[in-house]
């Protein structure tokens, strides 16, 4: 019967676009503090049922056990003064929340986790 | 990496769930580079493409990561390739376990907006792969890099480097041409390996190892990465018929150091339906 729920439910979203329907979903941005992460949450606080920010250094299991999924990114590393690679998320394969790893942080942080993705 | 993907599924669930994407697709001159690649040279002057982001507020690039072998381990997927100074198969989107690589850098505002819907999209995919685990390593190059490595013979810049990549049977029989090479390669695809430099028949490594041609698995007819050769060489041992080749073939292709007939018996018989190959993992059969 909750099957069938949901698929009606499903299916009524599939109907309507991202800007009619707001997804159940607890998002955790970690980035950097600043205008990207500003933007970052007035995008998904848009769309999601509940979106918060952490900065990149503090991502842990314990802080993103609230978190459906987690998203990994930082500011642009190509500054006036030159590229400057941000750092990663201090992640292990230890941790098993569903993670987005965006552009040059998301690149840092596969560094460390030593997995086939990889910044090539 | 710039904001154009290629190469994509577009039937997988982050163009289709919950949100229907409908993509539009442009043609993106293929990039010069893309011709060193055996897939790249296929590929014309422009490839179907679908822009993630247009030109950014500030000065960005995105990644990839490497695509040959990506998906020879079950944790892994490949989703889509992208517009980058790599190579054609490079993974931009892909999955590996608890991970997804966005390799995009556009924030929101400067993406497209199919491409925010797909993002979204992605969130709820990802949701499904709670406590999952990105399990693999690369520990070997795929015998795909072979190919190009070969390519390496006929390019001045490039030759010392892509000599190292070559067992000296295959160097000897090539004489030095990189098309002589992708022939051999060819021909020989199915009983390549990654030989370790400095451990005879000990585990391959990523960066001192080079590729070479395995004769036993030649001399037995059955590609290495077919889980056959493990039958095969177990019913060889237990027959007692050439079985220093099928020993050795058994150590080189799995992680298990058993000696015995009945010992592999019991081996496979109990894994045989969980196995895979993979070239990234160091050219093993391995358990899912």
């Amino acid at each position: 019967m909750s099957h069938r729920i949901l698929s009606v439910l499903l299916l009524g979203l599939v109907a309507l676009s991202p800007a009619q329907a707001k997804l159940d979903l607890s998002v955790l941005y970690a980035g950097d503090p600043g205008p990207r992460t500003a933007e970052w949450l007035t995008f998904l606080r848009a769309h999601v049922s509940a979106a918060n920010a952490i900065d990149r250094g503090k991502l842990t299991s314990a802080t993103a056990k609230d978190a459906d999924v987690v998203i990994v990114d930082a500011e642009t590393p190509y500054k006036e003064s030159g590229i400057k690679i941000p750092r990663g998320a201090k992640l292990t394969r230890d941790f098993t929340r569903p993670t987005i790893l965006m552009g040059a942080a998301g690149g840092s942080t596969l560094g460390a986790l030593d997995i086939k993705l990889d910044w090539l | 990496m710039k904001g154009e993907a290629h190469g994509l599924d577009a039937s997988h669930a982050i163009f289709n769930k919950p949100f229907k994407v409908e993509l539009t697709w442009i043609d993106l001159k293929t990039p010069k580079h893309y011709s060193r690649y055996p897939e790249g040279a296929e590929m014309g002057e422009t490839i179907k493409a679908w822009r993630v982001h247009r030109e950014l507020r500030r000065k960005d690039y995105g990644l990839v990561s490497g695509g040959y072998g990506f998906e020879d381990t079950p944790d892994c997927e490949f989703i889509s390739g992208g517009n980058n100074s790599k190579g054609p198969n490079s993974v931009a989107l892909g999955r590996q376990g608890n991970f997804f690589l966005w390799g995009f850098c556009a924030p929101p505002m400067d993406m497209t907006e199919e491409a925010r819907t797909v993002f979204l999209n992605t969130l709820v995919y990802m949701r499904g792969f709670d406590g999952k685990r990105a399990f693999a390593r690369r520990t070997a190059p795929s015998r795909r890099w072979a190919f190009v490595y070969a390519g390496y013979l006929d390019d001045e810049r490039l030759q010392k480097y892509g000599t190292r990549q070559f067992s000296k049977a295959l160097l000897d029989e090539a004489k030095g041409s990189g098309a002589t090479m992708k022939e051999l390669l060819a021909a020989n695809e199915a009983y390549l390996f990654r030989a370790a430099r400095h451990v005879s028949n000990g585990p391959s490594t990523f960066s001192s190892g080079y590729f070479a041609v395995d004769a036993d698995a030649k001399a037995l007819g059955i590609a290495n990465r077919d889980p056959a050769i493990l039958e095969r060489c177990v019913t060889e041992l237990e027959q007692g018929e050439k079985s220093e080749r099928a020993l050795i073939l058994l150590q080189r292709y799995t992680d298990q150091e058993l000696l015995y007939a009945r010992d592999w018996r019991v081996w496979l018989d109990a894994n045989k339906d969980h196995l895979y190959f993979t070239d990234t993992g160091g050219y093993k059969f391995k358990l899912r």
